[in-house]
């Protein structure tokens, strides 16, 4: 009976966790549709998410695509058809790297950050007071954020695909002697428009799910510093789990 | 002023992502939007097989289109093709399916023949000549061996 | 007038409210006393609209804040002010712009007006010169004036404390007392507080309720509760640890 018990209560316990994140998502999308729309609030958020990743992102994919470039031209040499590193490097970042990568790193800098502030701001009973003075806290604190995560997510993850092929032209034709107009040629031949529109499509999503998790998280912290660091560790390990759960799901969908 | 100078930088991370976006799409991805204009024409193949989305159709070794649809009608293969604009095609144009490289990577290749008239946009081309599969060939190729007479039939592989 | 009947609420299971009856006359002073956990907080919550309850009503002028549909709820709202127990400042707002937040936000003021006014407003809490700093650059005593002049700006019609002068200097108290007793005589309106400090209670208000286990068991003046018969409001305010109150 105690087996029972314990399963059922854990049931009760994720439904209906996320039976709230889904309202909380719904409020989003209600209060981000209702007028008045603050343009200046989502352009901040856009600089804290979009221009301050910048640089980790950079870094990150930049890293990423040379070590493509090394990996697959070992790999593909002994094949003797190293002239398909190209494509190679270009579809694995495009279709699934870049996604994934991009915002795992989006979540570590900006998505921490915001269920930490959020968390602050209800334990400081900073929400609250918004609430009194009648502006709606979802509205003005956390629509923004969500906004800006689902334009900038998709713009990162470009700026990750691109700077990651040119890490991966760097070792492997600057290095490693691939012929460049074959590095080029190989991806134009394999890469489809389907690709791109599917890599975008999943940093869309992908988006949408780092900010809606850490400004959820942050939004119902708990109480005090430990509420704040728990809501953090949660949010990270959380919009990770579902960044990676969802890219499967969004593969199967998109193939 | 501090503000002002945040929404400059978020324009030029706007910009810089849409140009990443854009190069992704229309250089590597070749968004059709923005690519040479085409016009399309198709061809009826007995087998298409190993044919796909995407494969592309050479003349003389040039790229001049892509394979947009395979389709099937009366148990034939109906190939659609987008050609570019520029490339004018004689109606006894002969298209057959070639395999590249030894993956078998597949491709169209397309033989223009003497006509006056070209093909227009929506045309069939008639006379193909379909995908070669390598199984197929290699038993033609025992039973030429085994009965050098040359009779054709498919029965009999003794 | 707000008028709370029959209110109650429980979290996991457990009541915290269970059926308070509070009146509000418009125009006193209103302290809410009971131990810590008693569920002040919670009661002083439903009553701004910060928290639903199971059942019950808190009817606020005639309308019942608990039944109201979100459009409705905001213009009853518009009536309120609260000063938070930490002050509840915007952190990444300097102190003049907290001020100038609400009517930057709620009202169309013009921005030089809203500013000439939060200017205003803060030289009244006796803060000129501050307006640049951000909140956490400033005392607790200095956040709860900036706290107090962020909701008189909006000139509310009942001005909500949260423990009002805990953790503060018994000269900053003071300081805030007087504020609060200034700020009154110049808007007239509703003022209600949660406290555990019986002496600002004595000083401050002219009702006093005791909630108790979830319920208010003495609402009365406070030269009447001082008198008070009843053992637990007695105990509460002699402070004794011997009586009904178990300590824990």
């Amino acid at each position: 009976m105690g087996f029972f018990t314990a399963v059922g209560r854990a049931a009760i316990l994720y439904l209906g966790e996320m039976g709230r994140m889904l309202l909380f998502l719904l409020q989003f999308v209600f209060s981000a549709l209702k007028p008045p729309y603050r343009i200046l609030r989502v352009i901040k958020e856009m600089h804290f998410i979009g221009v301050k990743s910048l640089f980790i992102i950079a870094l990150t994919s930049g890293f990423t695509g040379m070590v493509l470039g090394l990996q697959g031209y070992h790999t593909l040499r002994k094949f003797g058809s190293e002239s398909a590193l190209g494509s190679l490097v270009a579809l694995s970042l495009i279709r699934e790297l870049g996604p994934v990568l991009g915002s795992l790193m989006v979540t570590a800098r900006a998505g921490s950050a915001m269920t930490a502030e959020l968390g602050i701001m209800r334990i400081s009973e900073q929400i609250d007071a918004l609430d009194v003075m009648t502006l709606d806290p979802v509205k003005f604190l956390v629509a923004p954020k969500m906004l800006a995560g689902v334009l900038a997510v998709p713009l990162l993850v470009a700026i990750f695909d691109v700077i990651g092929i040119w890490g991966g032209y760097i070792v492997g034709v600057r290095l490693l002697g691939v012929n460049a107009a074959r590095y080029f040629d190989g991806m134009k031949e394999s890469l489809e428009f389907r690709d791109v529109w599917g890599g975008a499509v999943k940093s869309l999503a992908f988006g949408l799910i780092v900010t809606w998790v850490s400004c959820y998280k942050g939004y119902n912290c708990g109480h005090g510093a430990r509420g704040v660091g728990d809501a953090t560790t949660e949010a990270v390990v959380l919009s990770a789990i579902l960044v990676l759960a969802w890219d499967y799901i969004l593969t199967s969908l998109l193939l | 002023m501090k503000e002002e100078r945040m929404e400059i930088l978020v324009g030029v991370f706007v910009a810089i992502g849409l140009a990443a976006l854009a190069y992704l799409s229309i250089n590597l991805g070749r968004l059709p939007v923005f690519g040479p204009k085409t016009y399309a024409i198709k061809a009826v193949f007995t087998s298409s097989s190993g044919l796909k989305d995407g494969d592309t159709i050479e003349i003389a070794g040039v790229e001049v289109g892509k394979v947009a649809g395979i389709g099937l009608k009366d148990y034939n293969s109906v190939v659609s093709m987008n050609i570019d604009s520029g490339i004018k095609l004689p109606d006894d144009t002969m298209a057959s399916i070639r395999t590249r490289g030894i993956i078998g990577e597949k491709f169209i290749k397309l033989s223009p023949g003497g006509s006056e008239t070209a093909l227009r946009p929506g045309e069939t081309i008639i006379n193909t000549e379909s995908s070669i599969d390598i199984e197929e060939l290699v038993s033609k190729y025992i039973f030429s061996l085994s009965k050098p007479s040359g009779e054709k039939g498919v029965e009999g592989k003794k | 007038m707000i008028k709370v009947s029959n209110l109650r609420k429980s979290f996991d299971g457990v009541e915290v409210l269970k059926g308070v009856d509070i009146e509000i006359p418009t125009g006193s002073t209103m302290a809410i006393i009971g131990k810590s956990g008693a569920g002040k907080t919670v009661l002083f919550k439903h009553l701004v609209g910060l928290m639903r309850p199971d059942s019950g009503s808190v009817v606020v002028d005639g309308a019942d804040i608990t039944r109201l549909r979100a459009g409705a709820l905001k213009e009853v709202k518009r009536k309120f002010g609260m000063v938070f127990q930490g002050g509840a400042l915007f952190d990444s707002l300097t102190v003049l712009e907290n001020i100038a937040f609400p009517m930057r936000e709620l009202t169309g003021l013009k921005e030089s007006e809203l500013l000439k006014k939060a200017g205003e407003m803060l030289k009244e809490v006796g803060l000129s010169g501050m307006g640049n700093k951000y909140p956490d650059e400033i005392s607790g005593g200095m956040k709860k004036r900036v706290a107090l002049a962020r909701a008189l700006v909006m000139s509310p019609e009942y001005l909500f404390f949260d423990e009002p002068t805990t953790g503060l200097d018994p000269i900053v108290e003071n300081a805030i007392h007087a504020l609060m007793k200034r700020c009154k005589a110049l808007a007239p309106c509703t003022y209600i507080m949660v406290s555990h400090d019986i002496k600002e209670v004595l000083e401050m208000s002219d009702l006093v309720a005791m909630l108790h286990e979830g319920v208010i068991i003495e609402c009365s003046a406070p030269e009447e509760i001082t008198g008070s018969s009843n053992p637990v409001v007695k105990q509460f305010l002699s402070g004794s640890t011997e009586g009904p109150i178990q300590m824990y």
